[in-house]
């Protein structure tokens, strides 16, 4: 009995001591939330005493946006370097920095600039990136400025940013006569610097990006019937696709570009067909009494989600286009419409109606798991930033529609500035090919 | 005549002397008259004193006559009372005579018995002697054989005393030994029960200490938890272990990838999270700052 406590003393000894070696922690949460950054004000060297655009602050402001940074508000900086031999990494770590942004705006020549931006890493005192861009008039520091922060984002956060893209949407304006007047607009994904490619008097409605960007396929009533059509952004060259009797709705591009999903009642009930855009030729895809409406693709391309009302209110489906099987995939709640995607495929976000207040959700398709992500009562249309870190969508305020973007985890909400009418069906961009 | 008056007093003084003295020798028997008497004697008349001496002189006379026909009387009677005495002298001599005869042969008879008994009594003394001498000799004999038995004795116990001093000696040092052996004995266990006790005391500190590291270990196992941006989207299969060398006020010196998540973000974020912590919470006991010396941590997302 002895012998066995010795022994076994012996071995809490030996234990202890080899725990003394290293002592093991394991970790297995930590928070989820936004990462603390500071960008520091750049320093601006030109004629003029002050640059003709605040880069740092677009850059702040982007970051903050997407919901995934929580840039240092600038009156808690203990110093604000522009240079890296000046930054203290020890001001920063005692602020729960982990990462600084510091850089130069400097004029070149007439309307020329040199944009400088570093990376550091606090914790390690290291650079983590750094670029110079040279800007060769005013109007591009705009385009700089996200560049910087997709570049930030990426560094930070192992995906691909999506400041520097852009956006589609519908207005609706009324003329001195006050008859309406339709625009399909196009803008950067702040908001900034929309351009309408398309004017009407009759409405316009769900514009749909085709997977390079460059092409938007829409619904329009000229000529008092609803058509799909698509246009090239750039060239605004138009080409209509369908003009079937009854609807024809809710174009939605397939993933490789060569098919077009829409809505068609030629059969009776709207149903969701696919087009294909090189012969034209369609493949219904539902067959039901009830609506089947707002199709959109898997990133996969080998099945599509839509709206319908087949088990009394409207729900979301997913029907595989091989073998036609239709799943229903919501069932919280009493209104779920409005689909989309995100790009990785794992989330569907929604208009999701509860009562009388229609608000934006995201659920785990994995899991089911629904999570509401506005605060407002009539939020729609619903679309993913190409990185899947944000949804924008239109909502009301004080009777008018305008556009919000949300980050996924419901954080970070924020108006995108528009400059005039109402906003409604907004669709974020794939990136440019 | 010129001495004449002094002849008379003198003369006067004898005679008061002699008479007083003749007053006092006659009143000798009777009680002594008080003294003035006396002094008043010295006045007795002469003539007197006379007269009396006259009467004792003439009853002496008659008191002598008295006594010489007394002694005629008695003269004669002795001389017959003698004549008697010789008469019966003779006859006793006679008687005498032979009385004396047969007294001397009783005598004989009495000597010879006399001497027989004396014989026989020496024989019986002789006889009496010798069995006294034989008495005496067995008394010798036993009292010499008493003394041996009692030398004997003595030896024997003489031999028991040191026989029983040698045990006694014997079984005190065995005693001593014994004593020894349980002194040596109670030391060693004591010695051992202060080896255990302090080796219990040692496991309690050890159970103390652990406590205490266990609790820190939570504690910075939280305080990195809290401090760890774990990156958005799926972290499956992402594992990162670090090697953390830290300073005793806790704070962290560096941080050493040991592991790769193979995710540069997911590594990074693990290295900012500790980086934040520090200063890492450790015990106060300075003792137990060994232990957290180099902390090894495991970022393993339950995601």
């Amino acid at each position: 009995m002895k012998v066995i406590l010795r022994h076994l003393l012996l071995l809490m000894m030996f234990l202890a001591g080899s725990a003394q070696a290293a002592l093991t922690i394991e970790i297995t949460q930590g928070v989820k939330g936004a990462m603390p950054i500071a960008i520091v004000p750049f320093s601006w060297e030109g004629p003029m005493t002050q640059a003709p655009l605040d880069v740092s602050r677009l850059v702040t402001e982007n970051l903050y946006r997407s919901g995934r940074f929580s840039p240092l508000p600038e009156h808690d900086m203990l110093a604000k370097p522009n240079d890296p031999s000046r930054v203290n990494f020890q001001n920063w770590r005692v602020l729960g920095v982990e990462n600084l942004v510091i850089g130069k705006v400097r004029a070149t020549a007439n309307n020329q600039y040199i944009v400088q931006f570093v990376l550091f890493d606090v914790f390690r005192s290291t650079q983590i990136t750094g670029q110079t861009f040279n800007v060769s008039k005013t109007t591009d520091l705009r385009k700089t400025a996200h560049q910087v922060s997709d570049i930030i984002y990426e560094a930070l956060l192992g995906e691909r940013g999506a400041f520097d893209t852009r956006i589609a949407y519908v207005t609706q304006s009324s003329d001195a006569s006050g008859k309406p007047r339709y625009s399909l607009q196009v803008a950067d994904a702040d908001g900034h610097g929309p351009q309408a490619i398309l004017n009407s008097r009759e409405p316009l409605m769900s514009p749909s990006w085709s997977p390079d960007g460059k092409k938007l396929a829409y619904v329009t009533f000229e000529g008092g019937r609803p058509s799909i059509y698509t246009q090239d952004v750039r060239l605004g060259k138009r080409e209509k696709i369908s003009g079937f009797r009854g609807i024809n709705g809710a174009p939605a591009w397939s993933p490789d570009g060569t098919r077009l999903a829409l809505v068609l009642s030629k059969g009776g009930n709207p149903d969701i067909y696919v087009m294909n855009l090189l012969n034209k030729k369609l493949t219904r895809l539902t067959r039901s009494y009830a609506i089947d409406t707002e199709p959109v693709w898997t990133p996969k391309g080998d099945a599509i989600v839509f709206t319908s009302d087949r088990g009394g209110k409207p729900q979301l489906y997913k029907v595989s286009l091989a073998g036609r099987q239709v799943q229903r995939l919501t069932f919280e709640g009493e209104y779920n419409a409005r689909a989309t995607l995100s790009p990785d495929g794992r989330m569907v976000a929604m208009v999701h109606g509860n009562g009388s207040r229609y608000r934006i959700a995201v659920m785990d398709l994995e899991n089911g798991a629904l999570q509401v992500l506005t605060d407002t009562s009539l939020d729609e249309s619903p679309s993913f930033a190409p990185n899947g870190s944000m949804i924008i969508y239109a909502t009301e305020s004080q009777n008018r529609g305008v556009l919000s973007a949300v980050s996924v985890d419901g954080r970070v909400r924020q108006r995108l500035v528009l400059q005039e009418g109402d906003a409604r069906e907004p669709v974020w961009a794939p990136y440019s090919k | 005549m010129v001495n004449s008056p002094r002849f008379l007093f003198y003369s006067i003084l004898v005679h008061v002397l002699f008479v007083s003295l003749i007053v006092m020798s006659l009143d000798w028997k009777s009680k002594p008259t008080p003294v003035p008497h006396v002094i008043k004697a010295t006045m007795v008349d002469e003539s007197k004193i006379k007269e009396e001496m006259e009467k004792l002189r003439l009853a002496d006379e008659k008191k002598e006559q008295l006594a010489a026909a007394q002694q005629k009387k008695l003269d004669d009677a002795k001389a017959a009372r003698q004549q008697e005495e010789k008469k019966i002298a003779e006859l006793k001599k006679k008687q005498e005579a032979e009385r004396r005869k047969l007294q001397q042969e009783e005598r004989k008879r009495i000597d010879a018995e006399k001497q027989r008994k004396a014989e026989e009594k020496k024989r019986e003394d002789l006889r009496k002697k010798q069995v006294a001498e034989e008495k005496r000799l067995k008394q010798q004999k036993q009292e010499q054989l008493k003394k041996l038995k009692a030398e004997e004795a003595r030896l024997e116990k003489q031999m028991r005393r040191e026989e029983a001093q040698r045990i006694k000696q014997a079984e005190a040092r065995k005693k001593e030994q014994e004593r020894e052996r349980i002194r040596q004995e109670e030391a060693r266990i004591r010695q051992q029960q202060m080896a255990e006790e302090q080796r219990r005391l040692d496991a309690a500190r050890e159970r103390e200490y652990q406590g205490v590291v266990d609790k820190h270990v939570e504690i910075i196992r939280q305080k990195v938890s809290r401090n760890w941006l774990s990156p958005a989207g799926s972290m499956a299969g992402l594992v990162c272990t670090v090697r953390v060398r830290i300073i005793p006020g806790g704070e962290v010196l560096d941080v050493q990838v040991v592991k790769s998540s193979g995710n540069a973000l997911f590594d990074r974020s693990v290295e900012t999270a500790v980086f934040k912590a520090s200063p890492l919470p450790l015990p106060a006991d300075r003792a137990l700052f060994d232990r957290f010396r180099v902390l090894e941590f495991i970022f393993d997302p339950e995601d």
